[in-house]
């Protein structure tokens, strides 16, 4: 699933970015970060799905609320189609440009508006639809997110979860957006309707050429849905590659844990299990000064301890999967 | 599609409003606050119709017993207690609806802002609220009425004036709640305006517990304006009021041997506050399913 991409096809780009909060009480010279997302850098590509994993607490969401403007990095730039989105007029002139699918479908749509005006309101407040063609707008979406047109007098209460993150859907691509950024959007719905769903967004990525960030705990989503996939594990990226790349050869002793933890649904395809996590994730509170997994790894050493991995390219020549490990020191570029 | 149209609204009042109308009428003591309710809005309406006597008109007969002419009888002047008291719903239920209505506006314009802007507005307003709440509330009504002239628009805006603290606490919890929702920011990221997201997105969210507690702020104002006139600071004589009527019974020989005199008043003071709680509380179980009822 090659994605063939050079600079110009760069759509967002982080740049070292860093974000804490403050815990406990605020008082001078003790106050405490928690290091949320710590000194990441990432590129999305123009059309593509960059799925990202991670178990909870990981960062995930805070990359994805940074990312869409609800939070400030604490260090670091985003660069949205090589604008820095850290000024206020950038962010506002492509506020509706990114847009955001978020799990809790229902807490995401306004109990007291109806689809319709949930639908509506954008469309005539960035002058996306005229009075005439509004309502016929409105049901062009619901259309194509496979909603009936007689939808449009309910009430977010009286869909179902899958139905109401169809709606969801529905408004973030109202707006012609470049990236949607997809937070958990099917972990809160059943597993035929989390089918469903998943196969909706990829439709819709090839008709509106879209690109997502897909937020996922999960593998099996990630996996059908992602042509890259990014291991994130306290604040860091631990690993990147293609979809394939993660799935039959990962490399990281974090993401070779991550993938023997999901359950595979047919016991003959069972994978041989030998690394398997015992220990609580790393209190983020503590400031590490090594690799940040060595208290959970298997094949840590003394190194591991001392030094932070950078994330580096596996092969040489081959630009898509890199890992952050010591294991691996010596082969990557 | 025009019966396409209305298949829906009757599905749709059939399914989400219908659950909520029922659980408005389910309770039996909510019928009951209504139909007093309604009764009291009647007379006060109808009142100079309803009235066969004039309630300023002294006749010759001071403190007279229950009579064919006067049902209630007179009172120490001579005025008809009957008239007086069906006058008087209307200065009660004025005081009451005026004054809810100004610490509604008051405290839910504060309370929005507060709750959605934060910082130093929050604290500005909040510390105002705080200031407001130090003071017995009867005791600032006393001075202020001795400072103005008292009478019915005194009342009105003093108790409104000082009576949408609690209010603006209540709005400003829930929209801090409400904002962090992500309707919330699906809404600024579709590029709504700050006031259209403030009023638009998160005041019809904040209403049901508002208009919960603006029911029961009634009751409490029309007690306290009662209070008032019958301290002699709140409607002027000749002006009827149950809290002035009342006043009457404050000598003995009112208190035990002419009963017509503050009986009626008391009972008519009692059934308005018990009925406007009782509509409240069935608001309340209406709007919020979370307060079930036992």
């Amino acid at each position: 699933m090659g994605v063939t991409r050079n600079s110009s096809e760069l759509l967002l780009k982080i740049e070292n970015l860093t974000r804490n909060f403050p815990v406990g009480t605020p008082s001078p010279g003790k106050s405490k970060n928690v290091l949320a997302v710590d000194n990441l850098s990432l590129e999305i590509y123009q059309g593509e799905t960059l799925g990202l994993v991670g178990e909870s607490g990981c960062g995930k969401s805070t990359l994805a609320l940074t990312i869409a403007g609800f939070l400030n990095p604490s260090q670091g730039k985003i660069y949205f189609e090589g604008k820095d989105l850290s000024s206020r007029k950038v962010r506002k002139s492509c506020r509706t440009e990114i847009q955001m699918v978020f799990q809790d479908s229902y807490s995401s749509l306004n109990p007291r508006k109806n689809i319709y005006s949930i639908l509506a309101e954008p469309l005539r407040i960035n002058r996306l639809a005229t009075k005439k063609d509004v309502a016929e707008k409105v049901y062009k979406l619901l259309e194509s997110v496979g909603l009936p047109r007689h939808y449009t007098g309910k009430y977010p209460g009286e869909l179902s979860g899958g139905e109401r993150q169809r709606v969801n859907i529905a408004r973030a691509i109202s707006l012609k957006p470049k990236l949607i950024v997809c937070d958990e959007p099917v972990s809160a719905l059943d597993l035929s309707v989390q089918a469903q769903v998943l196969n909706l967004l990829a439709d819709l990525q090839k008709e509106y050429n879209l690109t997502y960030l897909f937020i996922a705990h999960g593998l099996g989503n990630v996996q059908y849905i992602s042509d890259r996939i990014a291991v994130m594990y306290l604040g860091g990226i631990v690993e990147i590659g293609t979809s394939e790349e993660i799935f039959t050869h990962a490399l990281h002793p974090y993401t070779e844990a991550f993938l023997n933890a999901s359950p595979v649904p047919d016991p003959k395809y069972r994978r041989e299990i030998h690394n398997i996590l015992c220990e609580e994730a790393a209190d983020a509170l503590k400031t590490v000064s090594g690799c940040k997994f060595y208290g959970r790894c298997q094949y840590a050493s003394g190194h591991c301890k001392e030094n932070v991995p950078k994330l580096r390219f596996v092969q040489e020549g081959n630009t898509s999967h890199a890992c952050a490990c010591f294991l691996y020191e010596k082969f990557l570029y | 599609m025009n019966e396409g149209k209305w298949a829906d609204v009757t599905k749709k009042i059939k399914t989400r409003e219908y659950r909520g109308i029922s659980r408005f009428f389910r309770r039996k003591r909510t019928i009951f606050g209504l139909v007093i309710l309604g009764m009291l809005i009647f007379l006060s309406i109808f009142a100079p119709c309803l009235s066969g006597n004039d309630p300023y008109f002294m006749t010759e007969e001071f403190g007279a017993a229950p009579s064919k002419e006067h049902l209630l009888g007179t009172d120490m002047i001579g005025r008809d207690t009957l008239s007086r008291l069906i006058y008087a719903a209307r200065v009660s239920l004025t005081v009451g609806f005026g004054t809810t209505f100004i610490s509604v506006a008051v405290g839910l314009c504060l309370g929005l802002l507060a709750g959605y802007f934060g910082g130093i507005t929050d604290s500005i307003i909040m510390r105002l609220v705080d200031i407001l709440m130090t003071f017995p509330p009867m005791i600032l009504v006393l001075v202020i009425a001795g400072i103005a002239k008292p009478g019915l628009i005194t009342i009105i805006v003093t108790l409104g004036l000082i009576g949408w603290t609690y209010l603006a606490r209540l709005v400003r919890g829930n929209v801090l709640t409400i904002k962090e929702l992500n309707f919330v920011k699906a809404a600024v990221m579709a590029g709504y305006s700050k006031r259209k997201i403030l009023f638009s997105q998160i005041m019809p969210n904040v209403m049901a517990p508002v208009l919960v507690n603006a029911t029961f702020k009634v009751a409490g104002t029309i007690v306290t304006e009662a209070s008032l006139s019958f301290l002699g600071l709140g409607v002027q004589p000749p002006t009827a009021s149950w809290g002035n009527m009342l006043s009457d019974a404050k000598s003995l020989t009112v208190l035990t041997s002419k009963p017509w005199l503050w009986i009626p008043a008391s009972v008519m003071l009692l059934l308005t506050v018990v009925a406007f709680n009782f509509v409240g509380e069935g608001l309340r179980d209406a709007l919020d399913p979370s307060t079930e009822m036992e």
